[in-house]
């Protein structure tokens, strides 16, 4: 079957296009025909096999080819679909919102620029992943430790910049990034904040510079095309305790909750903590038919034999301590008797975990900043491998947790999954991230998902709880909630689209914000 | 035909031999009897590796050096995402013939013959600290 392309072009006119890519990049770094199928959605929602479908893929080696790409966009119009590393699976990978746009492959620029021991930061491409910048601290010894999310595969400037979120103190990763170079649609390269500054020193050291801090618009956005950023690393601490305390019953999240705030406000917690369900942690390393071969949610019966044979709760808290013993110490016994008075809680620390391999174990190595893998090991929990995130953001509040998770969990149930959920443990907030562990390759239960899907947000919209980030499948749907003052937010992205970008050439669609020339009709 | 992605699933285990016939390494799932079984059928012991569902020190501790020496066979009887993530790190480094097929509820059989891209070659793929 032929590529899609883009509204508004025809194939000899993207042909010749490509041919201009192919000049700039070299040819074996512009991809058609077979080659687009790694820029798919591999856990597509859809049963409509024209979405979100690229019609090529143009992967430069350096921001001057990106300069030069986006110049040719805008004379052929175009729509380029930017990815870091494409890695973002849950929420589709490296496919465009619009089918027929070219992505644009920033992964060959993977140059680590700078890694800065003794402010602690690093800067880099796009391309470099979180496994490829701890390997070479590892390498060079250097005593500064990463903040990563579950997948180490990812890339650290993609990550910051979709707003996503690691476990250990610097987990809010769009808060850790200091400095940004970008090239507009236009083809101008930019540096934010002190980079603006010819022989300036501190780009990686203060933000904002002189004048309006516009990083944040480069975020989740389509307005620009980051090519370099600074990111804040954290200096090894002088000593390190994880710990995890589990909880009995799944009503305790509004005890555990109303624990939790109080701790994060005076920094006792330190990191970005995860109170994780019984089902996420058991997916990552059995499957379901293990214990309940049948369809339909597991019942308690079967909930009790899993904490009984993994030593886990309902609900399993799974945080960290930084910092020398005589602070640990303190702060661990400030936890600990936060948590003390709920009753069939039980304390762990990994030296009383038995059992291989194990869920603190295992969350030890992620809160020290340790790429891995291994939470994919509950894509098996039913063995059909398709997932997607909810991920609404409630306040830190006993009434909020309990609320959400009998929202999103009645409702995953009822269309006859499993809940599998965390709250992970924001400055302010909770990011509640639902994932749903689906047969991809049943449309039917594709079909079940998507309309399990849009209730959950209509539902979550309706009680004032919002999405932070979103497949691209649903980023209309959400952007559609986000309408305050007759949506006068998402006037002024267009606004900002608009000005910068009149051509609409760069991520159309992306967060909701479409290019003049595609608006009509696009209203959720 | 290079890349197998979105791959079909086939329903003949035995259609998955030929694309890698001499592998260099299999993996199997050992918390399965039916994965031990079967890996201890294509009767190749001293190249088996006994995994867990998580890709990631297989990766990290040779898979990932392995695949830049050229061409490498793997097979395995595994979780799917064990599959899927090993698929997605190979393809960065290099072009793959893949076959996969489902077992049963939890395991799926795949080939993986995975050959070092041309343009690999100039390292321009590869992070900054491999050309160190």
């Amino acid at each position: 079957m032929a590529e899609p392309l883009p509204p508004g072009l025809t194939a000899e006119r993207m042909a010749e296009a490509l041919e201009r890519f192919r000049k700039i990049v070299g040819r074996d770094w512009v991809f058609a025909g077979d080659k687009v199928a790694s820029y798919h959605d591999p856990y597509t929602i859809s049963n409509d096999a024209s979405r979100h479908k690229a019609h090529a893929a143009v992967a430069p080696g350096s921001a001057d080819e990106v300069q030069a790409i986006v110049k040719v966009a805008n004379e052929y119009r175009v729509p380029l679909w930017t990815v870091s590393r494409g890695k973002n699976f849950a929420y589709g990978g490296a496919a465009p919102v619009l089918s027929g746009s070219v992505v644009l492959d920033l992964s060959r620029m993977n140059r680590i620029l700078e890694v800065n021991e003794k402010f602690g930061y690093a800067l880099v491409e796009p391309g470099v992943s979180y496994f490829d910048l701890y390997k070479y601290i590892q390498d060079r010894g250097l005593k500064l430790w990463l903040d990563v999310p579950d997948p180490g595969w990812g890339s650290v400037v993609g990550n910051a910049l979709d707003h996503g979120v690691g476990y250990t103190p610097y987990g809010d990763h769009f808060g850790m990034q200091c400095g940004m170079e970008v090239v507009l649609a236009n083809g101008e390269m930019v540096r934010t904040g002190m980079g603006s500054m010819p022989g300036n020193n501190t780009w990686q050291l203060f933000k904002y510079g002189f004048g309006p801090y516009v990083d944040g618009i480069f975020s989740q956005s389509n307005f620009g095309i980051v090519t370099k950023m600074g990111i804040w690393l954290m200096s090894e601490p002088a000593g390190y305790r994880p710990y995890l305390i589990t909880f009995q019953r799944e009503e305790d999240i509004e005890q555990v909750v109303e624990a939790i705030r109080p701790l994060r406000l005076n920094n006792i917690l330190q990191n970005a903590a995860t109170i994780r369900s019984l089902v996420l942690d058991a997916a990552l390393f059995t499957t379901k038919s293990q214990y309940y071969p049948q369809a339909g949610p597991i019942p308690d019966s079967v909930a009790k034999q899993i904490m009984a044979d993994q030593e886990i709760g309902m609900w399993n808290f799974c945080g960290a301590l930084y910092g020398p013993p005589a602070i640990t110490d303190v702060l661990w016994t400030a936890t600990r008797d936060a948590f003390a008075s709920i009753p069939g809680v039980k304390f762990y620390f990994p030296e009383d975990r038995k059992r291989r391999p194990d869920i603190l174990i295992h969350r030890a190595d992620t809160m020290k900043g340790i790429p891995k893998l291994t939470e994919f090991g509950f894509l098996n929990w039913n063995g059909g491998g398709g997932h997607v995130g909810f991920s609404p953001v409630s306040p830190i509040t006993g009434q909020d947790a309990i609320k959400q998770w009998r929202m999103v969990s009645g409702r995953v149930r009822e269309h006859g999954f499993d809940y599998m959920g965390l709250m992970a443990v924001g400055f302010r907030e909770l990011h509640h991230v639902t994932v749903i562990v689906y047969d991809q390759s049943d449309p039917k239960e594709r079909q079940k998902l998507d309309e399990l899907f849009r209730l959950m947000v209509r539902e979550a919209a309706a009680e004032g709880y919002g999405e932070y980030r979103t497949h691209i499948n649903y980023m209309d749907t959400i952007a559609g909630t986000y309408g305050w003052n007759n949506g006068s937010l998402m006037k002024m992205h267009e606004t900002i689209k608009d000005a910068l970008d009149p051509n609409g050439i760069l991520s159309p669609g992306k967060s909701g914000i479409w290019p003049r020339h595609l608006r009509a009709g696009r209203k959720s | 035909m290079s890349v197998a992605l979105p791959y079909a699933l086939r329903p003949c285990v035995a259609a998955i031999a030929p694309a890698a016939a001499v592998p260099d390494y299999i993996f199997f799932d050992d918390r399965f009897a039916r994965a031990q079984r079967l890996a201890a059928s294509w009767s190749v012991a001293e190249k088996m590796v006994a995994v867990q569902g998580d890709v990631t020190p297989v990766w990290t501790d040779a898979v990932d050096h392995l695949t830049r020496a050229g061409r490498l066979g793997l097979r395995g009887v595994t979780t799917d995402s064990f599959r899927f993530c090993l698929k997605i790190l190979l393809e960065e480094h290099s072009d793959l013939d893949l076959e996969v097929s489902r077992l049963d509820q939890n395991l799926f059989v795949w080939a993986i013959s995975a050959t070092l891209k041309p343009n690999t070659g100039t390292l321009q793929w590869l992070s900054p600290y491999h050309r160190a």
